[in-house]
């Protein structure tokens, strides 16, 4: 009878309690439903398997802990391994695709012969590319186009297939297109089209042997093989392989791991923040318990009389505590569904914190495994915020009760729920604190001086693959373009460059002084670099503080040059002149370049970073098919976008332009995460804030529903509304004072140790130690006054009959 | 059946003790129908409650069917409690989330009586106590006496040998009340020892025998 009785009685007394039910669902939904969106998100990002019909089986194969394979090294695994049935490798490059009038930028996926075989993928319509390993060099020129692409810029026609379409003006057929829903062998990325690795030549102008390019290779382990036993055995192949070594130093290992999530290299930062979150969220979820706890514990007083009689009736203190629990349970449970239904609204909007030029996408939305976690976290909770309150409910002073007397755990209880409402309190201070920082930190980060003026400045991303230029026409061709576009009226100056700070790429190397690091290169002083255009410092605001800048003149075949930064000048050579000296970029065997100018310092890869050492190599003599246009206008973005467009169209229509934004929008991608937490954590906050609001509502209710014949005998005794509300409110204020007063220590504590992701912000913020607990207070007066007010309408005579 | 032996019941109170009972001694033959008596305060239902071995904190002896109560631990209490006892309040106690079959049955299941027997034990009750119509009933669907009458029905369904019931009339009229105190004779007379607590004279009437209490000790027996 037992469970069945106590799951009838759990759910009758929800259903005749109902401002009880629905401000305990209404947290646990909040709470729960926070929690599984934030280990929804992580679970799409680091657990979830490709989306293939049998991706068990797949593995990632890594150089060293997270690299991917050089092709040359993945050829020889695949052929070698007897623990892979397959092993197939994908690059994304980008390309100009032309189909008829026009070129467009899109991203491809270079993906070996047995990529579609070793993932399982088939084709939607048409056929995939297949073909035996030692057939890479002689692959046709043909391109699988993803499901998503062929929706999106063909709408799903079929005659598509069979078609020939121009990338980086050479002749490709399409051949088919891939599965619905199966978007990547890296499980956020989304290439448009599919193009076999042995035409790198034709795209790259080089030949496949020649192009030393990595891939991200994906596996499936033979029938009978583990992981482990595949680890081992790629790792001895690695070792054997008699290729010459680039560098000495570079290691020999290879790693074999299921394939889930994203790939390793960018979990490490990921994990970093999901961690936060997640702490977040838990707080969330610890205030959502706490109000519910303190709802039971009230709701337990009001059923002493109920449990007694149990008690008398022969009922084990541990049968009672068994009831009291499935009630709990039952709470939980439909909180989790609650929840679970909040977080499949809203973890769809999540992907919308990134960047929209990123050309990643992942799916957040709940599956079996987070639904799995939503219910372990229920029953959890459950326990957690029934256990205390069940507890005490079953050990009532049975005579006292049974008469419906005062007895000494109700004010037990008491004391416990005015603990709860403090700490409810200390850890809602905790969240909005916290988020506060990230708001503060988010606004700083944007108003920091970057060291360079952004301001009118359009980023143009030009992909030059398709017009097949050399190096001598390549660098004619960016003088000319930065001319012509001087020419136009809306158009103050141009300049070229590979990267644009502050925009989350990056490109280094070793920076080898002549006479100074040959000899040992390993410890050669490393650098971040940037390959710029003619103009370039003189159009942001960069200063020249000795040498000069770059000119035409620094083209191909003139001598190499470089310039470096105030710091790099500093640190290379402390207290010489460093113009005319020689180093050379990435290795000993690169060229040495002379050192013909000095510019001051900017910001490189973060607004508050400390100062280091960057260096610039002219982009006239270091030809790249991907490279960003900086423009400023003269009269606005409108008409510099028109003329910008109008230019280039005439210069060379098979080169694809990207998204035109302005410089002060790409600087920003390095504060995405800033944004992101600042959003998430904002969201959290608030959430904290409701769910703590109605919780201190509902105990200053329960007070006053509870002393309504003290109120009455006050009130006959010459009380004033006035008192009875400073009654009423004055208890549960005083415990949100204390919990404000341990918020506010604990929250300059986190903001200590959070102080790494912030930017310009100090533990003892006004945030933590002024506004926060300013909320709190007015929401707590808001929150106690509500209910108090009550009482100031009790009739005196009615209370006295008040049971 | 039962011996109290100089039972004594205080609580602290500013530095001292306030005394509820003093010096308590009795003994109750099997078979007996008493009734405590006295004003407020005199210490009655606390008596009843240690005599039904729900508050096991005082000092002193008590024997229930020779079992030394005062040195048992409260699972043992416990034991001994489901197997003897049944109670009745004067505010009926009946559970509001449950129909009038459930609160029958709640006895039967802290005693883990198997379902079939549960089925059979209730019917039997619903019959003998004539309540077989509102078995589907939820106590604020019944007037005082039903109620009253059901939890006459519950304290006697596992077949107690004592039967302890505090002001079992006082939320009744009087003919309500007679109903009831009729059916605490009825089972006295099939050999069910009873002990009832009462302010009501008339009432105290349906016993063999009466004890005064006054501020915790027994001024007459």
């Amino acid at each position: 009878m037992g469970l069945a009785q106590d799951l009838r009685i759990a759910f009758r007394q929800l259903r005749s309690n109902p401002g009880f039910t629905a401000a305990a669902l209404l947290s646990l939904a909040l709470g729960i439903g926070a929690t599984t969106s934030i280990f929804s998100l992580g679970n799409g990002l680091l657990n979830k398997r490709i989306e293939v019909d049998q991706p068990e089986g797949l593995v990632r194969v890594y150089r060293n802990a997270h690299s991917p394979l050089p092709w040359e090294d993945l050829r020889e695994l695949r052929m070698g391994a007897l623990t892979l049935s397959g092993l197939a490798g994908e690059q994304p490059i980008g390309v100009g695709l032309g189909f008829g009038e026009g070129t467009e930028r899109a991203r491809a996926a270079l993906v070996t012969g047995d990529f579609f075989t070793t993932l399982g993928v088939e084709a939607a319509v048409g056929g995939v590319f297949s073909y035996a390993p030692d057939r890479e060099e002689t692959a046709p020129a043909v391109a699988v186009l993803s499901h998503a692409y062929w929706q999106s810029r063909f709408g799903g026609d079929s005659t598509v297939v069979g078609r020939t379409i121009r990338i980086n003006d050479r002749p490709f057929t399409v051949l088919g297109v891939s599965e619905r829903g199966f978007l990547s062998s890296q499980l956020i990325w989304r290439p448009a089209l599919f193009v076999p690795v042995g035409q790198v030549g034709a795209l790259l102008g080089t030949t496949l042997e020649e192009w030393g390019g990595t891939l991200y290779a994906t596996g499936r382990l033979a029938p009978g093989a583990s992981v482990a036993e595949a680890n081992a055995e790629l790792d001895v192949l690695r070792a054997r392989m008699r290729r010459p070594r680039a560098a000495p130093e570079e290691s020999a290992t290879v790693r074999v791991e299921e394939a889930r999530g994203i790939a390793a290299e960018a979990r490490g930062p990921l994990t970093a923040g999901l961690a936060l979150m997640l702490a977040m969220v838990g707080l969330v979820l610890l205030i959502a318990c706490a109000n519910v706890a303190n709802l039971l514990l009230a709701r337990a007083v009001a059923r002493r009389r109920e449990i007694a009689a149990r008690m008398a009736l022969g009922a084990s203190r541990g049968r009672l505590v068994r009831q009291l629990l499935t009630e709990s349970l039952v709470l939980a449970v439909m909180g989790a569904g609650l929840g679970y239904g909040l977080a499949e609204l809203s973890t769809p909007l999540l992907p919308r914190l990134l960047p929209p030029a990123l050309p990643v996408a992942f799916d957040p939305t709940p599956d079996t495994t987070v639904l799995l976690f939503g219910l372990a976290v229920a029953v959890l909770t459950g326990l957690v915020f029934g256990i205390v309150p069940a507890w005490q409910a079953s050990a009532p002073d049975l005579v006292p009760a049974l008469k419906e007397e005062q007895d000494g755990t109700a004010f037990g209880s008491s004391r416990l729920r005015g603990a709860l409402v403090a700490a409810q309190v200390t850890l809602c201070v905790v969240s909005i604190a916290t988020a506060g920082l990230f708001v503060r930190s988010l606004a700083n980060g944007r108003a920091m001086d970057p060291g360079f003026d952004a301001s009118g400045v359009l980023d143009v991303p030009l992909y030059l693959e398709a017009a097949r230029q050399d190096a001598e026409a390549g660098a004619r061709f960016f003088v000319e373009l930065a001319a012509r576009l001087e020419a136009r009226p809306a158009i103050r100056s141009a300049a070229i460059a590979r990267l644009v700070p502050l925009s989350g790429s990056n490109s280094g190397g070793a920076l080898i002084r002549h006479g100074i690091d040959e000899a040992r290169p390993r410890d050669a002083p490393a650098t971040y670099k940037n390959e710029v255009g003619p103009g370039y410092f003189e159009m942001l605001g960069i200063r020249v503080l000795r040498g000069r800048s770059f000119t035409r003149e620094d083209g191909p075949g003139a001598p190499p040059v470089l310039i470096l930064n105030a710091t790099a000048a500093a640190r290379l050579w402390p207290g010489e002149n460093p113009i005319g000296r020689r180093v050379a970029l990435d290795d000993p065997g690169a060229l040495f370049r002379e050192v013909v100018g000095i510019v001051e310092d900017t910001k490189y890869l973060a607004p508050d970073e400390a100062p280091q050492t960057f260096a610039y190599l002219p982009l006239l003599q270091r030809y790249r098919t991907e490279v960003v246009l900086h423009v400023r206008g003269a009269d606005g973005p409108a008409s510099a976008t028109a003329a910008i467009r109008e230019v280039l169209a005439d210069a060379d229509p098979r080169i694809a332009v990207g998204d035109i934004r302005t410089m002060a929008e790409d600087t920003r991608v390095s504060l995405v995460p800033a944004r992101a937490g600042a959003l998430l954590l904002g969201t959290f906050g608030l959430l904290a804030l409701v769910i703590a609001a109605v919780g201190i509502s509902g105990v200053t209710s329960y007070v006053v529903s509870r002393r309504t014949r003290e109120i009455g005998i006050r009130t006959s005794l010459g009380a004033r509304g006035s008192d009875v509300l400073r009654l009423m409110m004055g208890g549960t204020l005083r415990r949100v004072a204390l919990g404000i007063a341990i918020g506010v220590a604990v929250a300059i504590g986190a903001g200590r140790l959070l102080s790494g992701f912030l930017y310009g912000v100090s533990p003892f913020d006004p945030v933590s130690t002024l506004i926060t607990p300013l909320i709190l207070v007015a929401v707590a007066l808001l929150a106690t006054y509500v209910p108090a007010r009550r009482s100031t309408r009790v009739d005196p005579v009615e209370a006295l009959r008040h049971e | 059946m039962i011996r109290l032996v100089n039972v004594e019941k205080s609580y602290p109170y500013k530095g001292g003790r306030t005394w509820v009972l003093r010096r308590i001694g009795l003994e109750v033959r099997g078979g007996e129908f008493v009734t405590f008596m006295g004003p407020s305060g005199a210490g009655k239902s606390t008596l009843l409650g240690i005599i039904g071995l729900l508050d096991g904190a005082f000092e002193g002896e008590y024997w229930f069917m020779d079992e030394p109560t005062h040195a048992l631990k409260p699972k043992h209490r416990n034991e001994l409690h489901k197997a003897y006892i049944g109670f009745v309040f004067q505010q009926y106690h009946l559970i509001d989330d449950l129909t009038v079959y459930e609160n029958l049955e709640i006895p039967l299941s802290y005693r883990d009586v198997k379902r079939s027997e549960r089925q059979a034990l209730v019917a039997d009750i619903l019959d003998r106590f004539s309540i077989v119509g509102k078995k589907d009933l939820f106590p604020n669907q019944l007037s005082g006496g039903q109620q009253q009458q059901v939890a006459v029905a519950r304290a006697v369904i596992s077949s107690p040998k004592l039967i302890l019931a505090d002001e079992p009339t006082g939320s009744l009229h009087s003919s309500q009340g007679e109903q009831i105190m009729e059916m605490l004779k009825e089972l006295n007379a099939g050999g069910t020892t009873i002990i009832q607590v009462t302010h009501d004279p008339k009432v105290a009437a349906y016993g063999d025998r009466v004890i005064d209490l006054a501020d915790g000790w027994i001024v007459d027996d």
